[in-house]
């Protein structure tokens, strides 16, 4: 311990300056982002030429991301003969120990602490603080850990960069060999009860962690033998393992939980004001939402949810809410103020938050994103819905406090405020093709086939789709951590529907390591049948006809909105369970709509 | 007791054998010279000695313990100096001697600063600016602190002029007459340094030990012979003796050979006598550099001569 803080102490000493340039840089990304994303006007009105200093300063985090390990690492050689400290009284182990400790310190602890500030400034929980804390800390080891194999297997800055040239030429090259060695390996069967019940986010974090291990453990090997060629075939013995026994691993997904929408009719009231960029949406065109409401549920709780309505969104576009909270609720009434606030326990952030993560639902009507949007009409007077241009188009999010919060506040009003983040997405089809067990489709190394479909006509519906193909693995959604840039959709083109409707996600079997992964997603479609409530589940001939679409999402410029002032009655009767979660009632369906 | 001892030790760079076989014993408390053209597989030995490199066959214990099994604690006892050695060289004299303190359990602080004045190293400036001598001086400084048992040298004195050699020696004579005397393998081209310091002398050639005994044996062994009489220059013999190298007749009435086994001086005069005896024989000692260049001509044959 004592020569590990040694060994730290003397490359803080060296590498200060490159640390102080990495914080500073992280901070500089940081603020001009928050400073970016601060403003709802700040799209329109801002200078061009801030989008762009943001990428180059993302850019340059990546960079240092990978710099920095590499020559912390080259700091003290660990090929070749000539290195000093090979013939000091210096362990090999704690070597690489103080350089691991240094990383983590100066790299993954700082971008850890920028993002909770970050969070923080926006008003995330203490909770999701820790999770994007943990988060951000876990992607920044796994890059350092692999920036720093480049190190040690490599004596210059120089040989560490053409050798990443070099791994991701190979990648790419030889990405049809893994493709058609993952397509190869059968999963085997698993003879015993199934020692794993966790979700996919359980899944991708014992992903993250096999991967570290396996860095680690490369790196350990290197460090005890310094033998390149012996340490790149444990690496790769690794990656071997790891891609066999991810397809023994027989992850399982949770059953699909409560619904989680919140139909209600849509109150006149002070509401979210928004702003799509020009790109999508046309300049300002702004939209209009519903209120702030607090209905008390069946349990006690109190459900705060906040609706809002969008205009001017191309067909191909729609707004993901990345998050949202209502950061302030003053019991108002001016002469019990002190009262009300004494009555909500807890940081008003965090009792208040708003999360419904990843919502994509269109209320009430086939979602147009792949080019329906014309028979529209027909498929509303279909399914007895009000024509579109009526109809706004009305996304909602909301959050359920606990009933001790609100126990004193029942029957009072309030004052809330809070924020939303928008997020606006544009869609392009990357494939298509039949929905059909064993059907696959792929361009050169990349590609997708449908290996399982289960539960059809019998509750929630499990697709398995097989993602073949290794450039995902060099795409910067994998170091930005965002394993899922991709979404699949299902499109009945005779019925002109379209779901994107989902539960579940992606099984984090890149844990497999450079080959290949397994993405596996849970599609509950949402399928009312005529005469009775609406069920999850599919049914086998509404897949007769459909196809699998394979879209990529092209993020827009996020928005954070305020939500000012909304004026918040909250009842002290609990309202009754709404009988459906998504059909209006009175709907009635004709046959031989999807509805039937 | 030996400090060094090599059974069959051999190192291949693919089918270049490097070192070739090495027998060798080092005794404690010896100053080591091994000795050897460009390529003889020295500096190899050396690495091998160290565990920077893994020999391909035989194996080597250093200080009782066998070289693959080396840990952090042999370290302690075993100090290297190499001029081709990567240091931190953006650290002051001070700082490395701040880094490198810590780590010995035996530092000699006082060793430290009596070095320290008498190398009058620059203190506040990087090694990375240092000329080469100094540097050399301020890493021997940082190795003869801890006062190490085995003190390996790779070449400490190539290229440095004459008043940075003498500062090196004295510092290397000062930690061999403490009460604690350390065991010196010093591998270099510069013979009359070595020849200084050393008291006994390995001379490798193509890998292959040639020669290692004590420097005065080495010495009383070899004697550059002069044979002086009429018709000693025409006279053939074949085989010649092993014991004779370089043999050479300039005149007709001159044979000059070198005798490697003259120890025994009357024996080796009768041998003589057996070929020339009414021949003037006149035997001179060689220095050491006469003998390595001996050695290093190839006088001895090579394994294809052998075999022939």
């Amino acid at each position: 311990m004592k020569n590990l803080c040694h060994l730290l102490a003397k490359d803080l000493r060296r590498f200060w300056p490159l640390l102080l340039l990495s914080a500073g840089i992280l901070a500089a990304n940081l603020c001009l982002t928050l400073n970016f994303y601060g403003s709802p006007f700040s799209y329109q009105g801002g200078s061009q030429l801030r989008p762009l200093l943001m990428q180059l300063l993302q850019v340059a985090c990546f960079l240092l991301a990978f710099v920095v390990p590499v020559v912390v690492i080259q700091e003290d050689q660990v090929t070749g003969v000539r290195p000093a400290w090979l013939t000091r009284p210096i362990r090999p182990g704690t070597l690489l120990a103080s350089k691991l400790v240094f990383l983590l310190l100066g790299l993954s602890v700082p971008a850890a602490v920028l993002n909770c500030v970050a969070s923080g400034y926006l008003g995330a929980s203490f909770g999701a603080v820790a999770s994007t804390a943990t988060s951000t800390a876990e992607i920044v080891a796994i890059i350092f850990l692999f920036a720093a194999l480049f190190g040690a297997f490599t004596k210059t800055l120089f040989q560490a960069v053409t050798a990443l040239l070099g791994v991701l030429v190979c990648l790419v090259v030889f990405s049809m060999w893994f493709a058609s060695a993952k397509i190869n390996i059968p999963r085997p069967p698993w003879p015993w009860p199934s020692p794993f019940h966790h979700s996919a986010e359980t899944a991708n974090f014992i992903g993250k962690i096999v991967i570290i291990l396996a860095a680690i453990g490369a790196l350990g090997h290197m460090y005890r033998w310094r033998r390149r060629i012996q340490t790149l075939g444990v690496l790769l013995l690794l990656v071997w393992a790891g891609a066999v026994l991810g397809r023994y691993l027989p992850f399982d997904f949770p059953p699909p939980g409560p619904d989680t929408s919140f139909p209600s009719p849509n109150a006149a009231g002070i509401a979210v004001q928004v702003y799509s960029p020009e790109s999508l949406a046309g300049p300002r065109a702004a939209a209009s939402g519903g209120p702030v409401r607090a209905e008390i549920q069946p349990d006690g709780s109190v459900r705060i949810a906040v609706s809002y309505r969008v205009q001017g969104i191309p067909p191909e576009t729609f707004l993901k809410v990345s998050s949202g909270l209502i950061t302030k609720i003053d019991l108002a009434d001016g002469r019990k103020v002190d009262g009300a606030r004494h009555a909500i326990t807890g940081p008003t952030n965090a009792m208040a938050r708003i999360v419904l993560e990843d919502e994509r639902r269109m209320e009430g009507a086939p979602y147009s994103m792949t080019g329906t949007t014309d028979n529209r009409p027909a498929v509303e007077s279909a399914l007895g819905l009000p024509p579109s241009a009526a109809r706004p188009r009305t996304f909602e999010i909301g959050t359920d406090v606990p009933a001790s919060v609100f126990a004193k506040a029942k029957g009072q009003t309030a004052r809330a405020e809070g924020v939303v983040l928008l997020t606006p997405f544009a869609y392009r089809i990357l494939y298509k093709f039949p929905l059909a067990v064993g059907v696959n489709h792929r361009i050169q190394g990349e590609g997708w086939q449908v290996r399982a479909m289960d539960g059809i006509d019998d509750g929630a519906w499990k697709l398995v789709v097989d993602y073949v193909g290794t450039r995902s693995y060099i795409s910067t959604s994998v170091l930005t951590g965002d394993p899922d840039p991709l979404v699949l959709a299902l499109v009945n083109s005779e019925r002109n529907e379209v779901s994107i409707s989902e539960s579940g996600s992606i099984i984090g079997t890149w844990m497999c390591g450079f080959s290949v992964q397994t993405i596996q997603r849970q599609f509950v479609q949402r399928r009312p049948r005529a005469g009775g409530p609406a069920v999850r589940g599919i049914d086998a001939d509404w897949i007769r006809h459909a196809d699998l679409y394979i879209l990529a999402p092209s993020q827009g410029v996020p928005f954070l909105h305020n939500i000012a002032d909304n004026h918040l009655e909250i009842p002290s009767v609990a309202k009754p369970a709404p009988p459906s979660a998504l059909i209006p009632a009175g709907v009635t369906f004709k046959a031989g709509s999807p509805a039937e | 007791m030996n400090v060094i001892e090599c059974e069959h030790l051999t190192r291949k760079f693919g089918r270049i054998r490097a070192v070739d076989n090495l027998n060798l014993g080092v005794p404690k408390g010896c100053v080591f010279a091994l000795l050897g053209p460009n390529g003889a597989g020295k500096s190899t030995t050396l690495k091998l000695l160290l565990n920077l490199l893994r020999p391909t066959a035989g194996r080597a214990t250093v200080l009782g313990c066998e070289t693959t099994r080396f840990k952090k604690d042999q370290f302690q006892r075993i100090g290297y100096v190499a001029e081709e050695q990567i240091q931190a060289d953006w650290m002051t004299v001070s700082q490395m001697l701040d880094f490198y303190r810590p780590l010995y359990s035996g530092w000699d602080a006082t060793l430290e600063s009596r070095l320290r004045a008498q190398y009058e190293l620059p203190e506040g400036q990087q090694l990375k600016r240092m000329s080469r001598g100094t540097r050399m001086k301020a890493i021997l400084l940082s190795t003869l602190c801890f006062r190490p048992e085995l003190l390996l040298l790779d070449e400490p004195f190539g290229g440095l002029d004459p008043q940075v050699r003498d500062d090196l020696i004295e510092g290397l004579l000062e930690t061999l007459s403490g009460d604690r005397p350390a065991t010196v393998v010093i591998s270099s081209h510069d013979i009359s340094e070595v020849e200084r310091l050393a008291d006994w002398v390995g001379i490798l050639s193509e890998g292959r030990l040639l020669v290692a005994e004590p420097m005065t044996q080495l010495q009383a062994r070899f004697r550059r012979i002069e044979v002086v009489g009429p018709g000693v220059g025409e006279k053939r013999i074949d085989p010649l003796p092993q014991s004779w190298l370089k043999f050479q007749s300039p005149t007709p009435t001159v044979v000059q050979f070198i005798h490697q086994a003259f120890g025994e001086a009357g024996v080796a005069e009768a041998q003589i006598r057996e070929f020339y005896p009414q021949a003037a024989v006149s035997a001179s000692p060689m220095t050491l550099r006469e003998i390595f260049l001996a050695h290093g001509r190839r006088a001895i044959p090579s394994k294809g001569e052998e075999a022939q």
